[in-house]
């Protein structure tokens, strides 16, 4: 949702240059079938191979280059490519740890319900009233739970690709993570996401900069 | 079952038509979602998608799309005026429908700027036969101020904090600020959102109601400033009460304005089902 316009915008100015792109909604997310409750983290993953076959197909190109934003760009390296010559990944603020980032979107569900700005009368029982697990306002099921608990990327096999990793914050730790992962490049944002933030949770993403980074790295 | 669609002269809107499930039996009325605010067509929380898909259950056919320049749409129509832009994508938006459903009855149902649309979309296009309007236009009635500012006023130190604020905000304005331009005075207010004149929303609604369309109107508690008790637009606009089983209100404190919290959207669904049900058959 926040970065949809920004990713938009960044395809508009790509195919200008004649680039072919393709955005997809993951099942059960924006446009695409199916709800949050029946698809699962292992469904999405399977996606990326989906919608990569059908960009390569559609455009009758040879080698693809991917752009995955947060949990996408985690999810990117473990979705089956093989059939795809693919050697270029932009990772945007990537998910490196799984169990950590649910634990935050826990949380935020917590200060969510608890907004005072938001709500005038008090939901603090929210939670307390229904047994579906709700992570910033979308109903989850115990399986995508448990898999996003699993996500690490430490385990990553990058072999000859070319990996960019943009971040706009913790940059600790995505120093860190370039250190023990040989040929990722880093290169850092100018503004913060506010990935997690309850004050930014409707706000569009601005990065200035992007379209001028994807185009220099796949050109 | 989704159809991805391009539609408008230059065909630059976009959006996604959803047809009603083979075994649910076809209603004689299509939905149109438009945006709300800058939100692209799948709305807050992908509420659209979820109303779209459990009323292709129920057998109603309907339509989400991005008005121009917003979403993934182009610029299909842009003129120099929003409101008549607008206007134009939702009339390319219902044109579509026609074509495609047979239908020629619709639905329009908007959020926030998306009220405010539908809103002006139903004065101008008699194929819409209502609308449902979260967090639309409102008016203050007499009760409404009363509720509003009689307990600031009868709590001493709330005064004194109103009183308090203000002035440091002007004091520091004048000390801060710079005189404001012309010309960011013209874009503030090109920008900024205003209520439109009371009388003139009087005689639309009037206007709307005489040609039988039936209005459904949501509250949320974010609304509460400037919505505070259920009956509050009967109050304002008294010629409201002929028209009682024409124009629906609902007031309900407990949600937001996006209805982040998903049982908020369960029952926000159900209401809009049992309004729509009801339409045409009062």
């Amino acid at each position: 949702m926040r970065s949809h316009r920004l990713l938009k915008q960044l395809a508009v100015s790509l195919s200008g240059r004649g680039i072919h792109v393709l955005r997809f909604d993951y099942s059960g997310c924006g446009d695409s079938a199916g709800t949050w409750e029946n698809t699962s983290i292992d469904d999405w993953v399977k996606d990326i191979s989906v919608a990569a076959t059908e960009l390569k197909d559609l455009a009758m190109i040879d080698s693809l280059s991917f752009l995955g934003v947060r949990l996408g760009a985690s999810l990117l390296p473990r979705a089956d490519l093989e059939s795809i010559p693919s050697n270029r990944f932009m990772l945007w603020d990537p998910i490196l740890d799984g169990e950590q980032y649910l634990e935050s979107l826990m949380q935020l569900q917590v200060k969510l319900v608890n907004d005072k700005l938001r709500f005038k009368v008090s939901r603090s029982s929210y939670l307390d009233e229904h047994d579906e697990l709700e992570l910033a306002g979308y109903p989850v099921s115990g399986g995508t739970k448990s898999q996003l608990s699993q996500i690490n990327m430490s385990d990553i096999k990058w072999n000859d690709k070319q990996v960019l990793l943009l971040y706009s914050h913790n940059k600790e730790v995505y120093l860190d993570f370039a250190k023990r992962n040989e040929g990722v490049e880093l290169k850092p944002l100018s503004l913060q996401c506010n990935w997690e933030s309850l004050d930014h949770l409707e706000s569009q993403v601005q990065v200035p900069e992007l379209a001028a980074i994807v185009k220099k790295f796949m050109i | 079952m989704d159809q991805a669609i391009t539609f408008g002269k230059k065909n630059s809107l976009v959006g996604v038509l959803t047809i009603p499930d083979q075994s649910a039996s076809l209603k004689e009325i299509g939905v149109i979602y438009l945006n709300a605010g800058l939100l692209h067509r799948v709305g807050p929380y992908r509420m659209n998608v979820e109303l779209a898909n459990l009323l292709a259950k129920k057998g109603y056919n309907s339509l989400r799309f991005d008005s121009s320049s917003i979403g993934d749409s182009g610029t299909e129509n842009n003129k120099t005026d929003y409101i008549q832009t607008v206007i134009q994508d939702i009339k390319d938006a219902i044109d579509l429908m026609a074509s495609r459903t047979g239908l020629n009855k619709f639905v329009i149902f908007g959020l926030c700027t998306g009220a405010d649309n539908a809103h002006r979309a139903m004065v101008h296009d008699k194929r819409i036969v209502g609308g449902i309007f979260l967090d639309g236009y409102s008016y203050p009635s007499f009760k409404f101020m009363a509720k509003r500012y009689l307990p600031i006023l009868l709590n001493p130190s709330r005064v004194a904090r109103a009183i308090l604020s203000r002035a440091k905000n002007s004091f520091l304005h004048k000390i801060f600020c710079a005189p404001t331009s012309t010309a960011k005075v013209e874009a503030n207010d090109m920008f900024s959102w205003q209520l439109p004149n009371k009388k003139e929303t009087e005689n639309e609604l009037k206007m709307l109601l005489s040609r039988g369309a039936e209005l459904f109107y949501i509250f949320s508690g974010t609304a509460l400033n400037s919505y505070n008790y259920e009956n509050q637009y009967f109050d304002s606009m008294p010629f409201l009460n002929q028209f009682r089983h024409q124009f629906k209100v609902i007031l309900n404190k407990n949600t937001d304005h996006t209805y982040r919290l998903y049982h908020d959207r369960l029952w926000l669904f159900s209401e809009v089902l049992k309004w729509l049900d009801s339409v045409g058959k009062k």
